[in-house]
């Protein structure tokens, strides 16, 4: 399993996605700070200092999640798209094994993205604020820091989302189109509002309630996790035993 | 020596059956041209032997093995299916590196292969900006990677210049003089006929005759002959190997 694990890295370095990919998220995660800091205290935002405004500043790197659903989707999709599922599947024709490095790989290197993007947020963060008198993280409660080791375990579950959904819809378009339409529009918009019952159960809410998100529904944050976990086991299994039976 | 045995081999999708019932033996250490008009079921029998396309009934063995239960597959067979199958945005080393690691082989065979083709000055070029000459040779050192003893190549001469034509007609030889088992599809039947020790023909799905070849019956007529639309159905018969 470890050279297939190398191999999977080798093919994550070798091309120009996952750096682009990382680089937008993090371009994203710079920009949604500088919004979270400026517009403190406008328009009914949480001010400057109090612990509403700390959770924002730590949750900001959980708004990435979409770009690491995509990585992982990306990460099945691309290789039906060039062929390279031929000689991949040649080589190692056990495919759950490919399926599987996959997974870790791309929770991998969203954990460590993640954890990157907490640095810089706060590298950014500190002595921007520390330049307008305040000092974020003196107020940290055990709230604050479930919130942010929720935010370093949301991203490689998205991952992880990604690669089970990839490997069902190896379309390279339907597989990043589909969850975007799902989590943007069809969840929030649709679902959620008509079956208020089931809402804690659908991914986007329990992304919000893993991160403590203002708008969260109440529940503790554990169950939002479980739930993320939940979907990613279904997916995973859902895309092996796609995987399994397809004609190349 | 390795080969490839296939038992009532047999592909359907929905209405249309692709193989029908198919079963061989390759000679092992020879060169078997595998032969057949567009759509006869080549390309999906080569895939049903790689484990890539699941037979509807029968089965595909290499050593008597399913490929999808090989252990180093690489190390046993080496394949070459399509040109289009490398990420564009990937240099030639890389791709070889990312299939040398996945299959456990060696990533001093890379170095060694593409130098074989004849691709080492173009190594860490990225693939995308390949001609499809040059695509072929990168398949086939991905083929060669794991120095495999039965090559299975589709269409290898796809591509290639009257230069490239004559290496790759020495380089297939020497592989057989090494005691390699060859399956190779081609539709140019004029050079196929200067390499190939066996010929396996088949039409519509079915096995129309596999048998050693013939230095005084020329191949294209052969080939015509047997695959014609109005020849009678007597004329497609499998004729046993002479080896």
């Amino acid at each position: 399993m470890s050279s297939l694990l190398t191999a999977e890295l080798l093919k994550q370095r070798t091309t120009r996605l996952v750096p682009v990919t990382l680089a937008a998220a993090l371009g994203m995660a710079l920009f949604v700070l500088s919004e979270v800091i400026t517009n403190a205290g406008v328009r009914g935002a949480p001010s400057l200092g109090t612990t509403a405004h700390t959770r924002q500043i730590l949750g900001v790197p959980v708004l990435a999640t979409l770009p690491f659903l995509v990585l992982g989707v990306t990460s099945v999709t691309a290789e039906h798209r060039h062929r390279t599922i031929i000689p991949t599947v040649l080589a190692e024709p056990r495919r759950h094994r490919i399926v599987g490095a996959k997974v870790v790989v791309c929770a991998a290197v969203a954990l460590v993205w993640a954890l990157i993007a907490v640095l810089m947020v706060q590298a950014v963060a500190t002595p921007w604020l520390a330049g307008q008198g305040v000092d974020h993280l003196a107020n940290m409660t055990p709230t604050l820091w479930t919130a942010l080791g929720a935010t370093l375990l949301v991203l490689p579950l998205y991952a992880v989302m990604g690669v089970g959904l990839g490997a069902v819809l190896p379309s390279p378009v339907v597989g990043a189109v589909a969850p975007l339409v799902w989590l943007l529009i069809l969840e929030p918009n649709v679902v959620a509002p008509r079956f208020p019952a089931i809402e804690r159960f659908l991914p986007g809410v329990a992304t919000s309630i893993a991160g403590n998100a203002p708008h969260a529904p109440a529940a503790d944050w554990w169950s939002g996790l479980l739930v993320l976990v939940g979907w990613a086991a279904v997916l995973v299994t859902a895309g092996l035993w796609r995987t399994r039976g397809r004609d190349l | 020596m390795t080969t490839i045995t296939a038992e009532g081999l047999t592909k359907r999708y929905g209405h249309v059956t692709a193989v029908d019932d198919l079963s061989f033996t390759l000679t092992p250490g020879a060169i078997t041209g595998f032969l057949g008009p567009n759509g006869a079921g080549k390309s999906t029998t080569m895939q049903m032997v790689l484990g890539l396309a699941s037979p509807t009934r029968g089965a595909a063995m290499i050593d008597g093995v399913p490929y999808a239960r090989l252990q180093q597959p690489l190390r046993l067979v080496g394949a070459m299916l399509e040109t289009a199958t490398f990420h564009p945005g990937r240099s030639a080393r890389d791709h070889l590196r990312v299939l040398a690691t996945t299959g456990g082989v060696s990533r001093r065979r890379v170095d060694e292969v593409l130098e074989q083709v004849d691709l080492a000055d173009h190594a860490d070029r990225r693939v995308g900006g390949f001609s499809l000459g040059m695509r072929q040779r990168l398949a086939l050192a991905a083929a060669l990677l794991g120095d495999p003893g039965l090559l299975v190549l589709d269409e290898p001469m796809n591509g290639l210049d009257p230069e490239g034509i004559r290496w790759l007609r020495e380089l297939l030889r020497t592989f057989a003089d090494e005691g390699r088992t060859l399956l190779i599809s081609s539709h140019v039947l004029s050079e196929l006929e200067t390499v190939v020790d066996d010929v396996l023909i088949i039409h519509r799905g079915r096995l129309v005759t596999h048998r050693a070849a013939d230095p005084d019956v020329d191949l294209e007529t052969l080939f015509l002959d047997l695959t014609r639309t109005d020849a009678p159905k007597e004329d497609r018969h499998v004729i046993p190997s002479h080896r």
